[in-house]
């Protein structure tokens, strides 16, 4: 036999899923590159902290669909659709050691959607300010969780914490005679 | 170092009541919730023999951080709390949850277990336990957000809070001490910080909803006799002719309260 599939596979389709944490990863390196390194944003892996209390946190508002903190394996074997992914988007500043800002929680599937945004609770009333619930997102599929994280990024909340961090940064900069952004 | 908490009720003319508050207690670090006023003037006005800032707080609207002292850095912050840093030594955790008006006790306590895991990150990271919560809790101190085990669990005896954790359904948790629950009752006037009459079958009508926590670890420098809800300066009465916050200044009452901080380089 010369080939098991001759040329049935292709290599080179691109219709691919983009999942959320591709998506945010992407949008983060933008406005980082763009933030000349005064903020950093990260999207990390959320763990629940279990140094005091085992309840969820305000991630709890995303408990509804990743089920209780503790599982038992066993129970979910085989149920995939139980599986999810959960992530923040911090914003941080290296010149700011202990400061942190959490704009969101996503949490998702292992199909990628839909996806669950809990944004903090502060930026979801400046964007939106008709509805008390608005700070839970759920979000159908990959164009418009990217079009919803981007409109999150370019509103007049988010511009006016990332501003209000670069003016913090820079004062600190000062401090530390290193502030050369200008330049 | 001497420091204000006031809630003071989206009053746009409150500079006044504030500078005369920190010229009487010579107050060091004044954290303000629903404040409306300018700040700019305010530390203008109180900048007579120090320079008084505005803290950063980058991503928290509720709460406004007055100082002199320089060694402030900003911690985690997010709609309800501030969190700064002082001299990499001391946390300073300002909050302001929200009322009854918009939220229960499961979401005040939510928002608690989310700022939790952040004063420990930050009390690990800085090797120290000298941590103070103040704020606005809209909560009592014997209501769950204030007591819960996994919650802020402020203890209102030192005794107790001192043995540092408690256990409770297999879990440890870490303990604050309340110092305020010392100032319930009338033998001390007043009797709280927030007055509100209504005709429900249950009502203490004063509430301690300002209260400051500290970690037992800080008791030493906390000054106790410095504990105070002030009703009164040099030039003003913060109550009115029934001997209730006077609403027409704020619905509630500031606190103040002194942290030793001899040895220490703020």
């Amino acid at each position: 036999m010369e080939s098991v599939f001759g040329e049935k596979i292709d290599f080179d389709n691109n219709d691919s899923v983009s999942f959320p944490i591709d998506i945010l990863n992407k949008i983060c390196k933008k406005a980082n590159d763009e933030l000349r390194g005064l903020v950093n944003i990260s999207v990390n892996e959320y763990l629940n902290p279990i140094v005091s209390y085992e309840r969820p946190s305000l991630a709890n508002a995303l408990s509804g669909m990743m089920g209780p903190a503790h599982v038992d394996i066993q129970d979910d074997l085989g149920e995939l659709g139980d599986y999810y992914s959960k992530y923040d988007v911090v914003f941080q500043s290296d010149y700011l050691k202990n400061y942190k800002f959490r704009l969101m929680f996503v949490g998702c599937g292992i199909a990628g959607y839909p996806a669950k945004i809990v944004l903090e609770k502060g930026v979801a009333e400046d964007i939106s300010k008709d509805s008390k619930e608005n700070y839970i997102i759920n979000i159908k599929n990959e164009k418009d969780f990217e079009n919803y994280v981007e409109a999150i990024f370019n509103s007049a909340a988010v511009v006016k914490i990332i501003q209000d961090i670069v003016n913090a940064t820079r004062r600190k900069m000062s401090i530390l005679g290193e502030d050369n952004t200008d330049e | 170092m001497k420091l204000l908490f006031w809630n003071t009720n989206k009053n746009d003319v409150i500079n006044k009541y504030i500078t005369d508050i920190v010229s009487c207690y010579k107050i060091d670090i004044i954290i303000l919730a629903e404040y409306n006023d300018s700040v700019d003037m305010l530390c203008k006005d109180l900048s007579v023999n120090s320079k008084y800032y505005k803290y950063d707080s980058p991503g928290c609207k509720r709460i406004t951080i007055v100082g002199h002292l320089k060694n402030l850095s900003p911690g985690f912050h997010n709609n309800y709390c501030s969190i700064q840093v002082i001299n990499d030594q001391m946390i300073l955790c300002s909050m302001h949850l929200p009322s009854n008006l918009y939220a229960g006790t499961n979401e005040r306590s939510a928002i608690i277990r989310e700022v939790l895991p952040e004063i420990e990150l930050l009390e690990s990271c800085n090797r120290t336990k000298n941590t103070i919560i103040v704020g606005d809790f809209n909560e009592a101190p014997y209501e769950y957000t204030c007591l819960g085990a996994d919650t802020l669990h402020g203890i209102p005896s030192f005794e107790d809070a001192n043995k540092l954790t408690r256990t409770s359904y297999n879990s440890i948790y870490q303990m604050f001490y309340n110092p305020m629950w010392n100032l319930f009752g009338d033998k001390i006037f007043p009797p709280g910080t927030y007055y509100y009459s209504d005709n429900s079958m249950s009502t203490p009508l004063w509430y301690m909803y300002d209260q400051v926590l500290i970690r037992p670890q800080l008791r030493k420098k906390f000054k106790f006799e410095s504990l105070e809800i002030v009703t009164k300066t040099n030039n003003y009465s913060l109550v009115d002719e029934r001997m209730h916050p006077d609403r027409t200044i704020s619905d509630h009452l500031p606190i103040v309260f002194e942290i030793d901080d001899k040895g220490d380089n703020y």
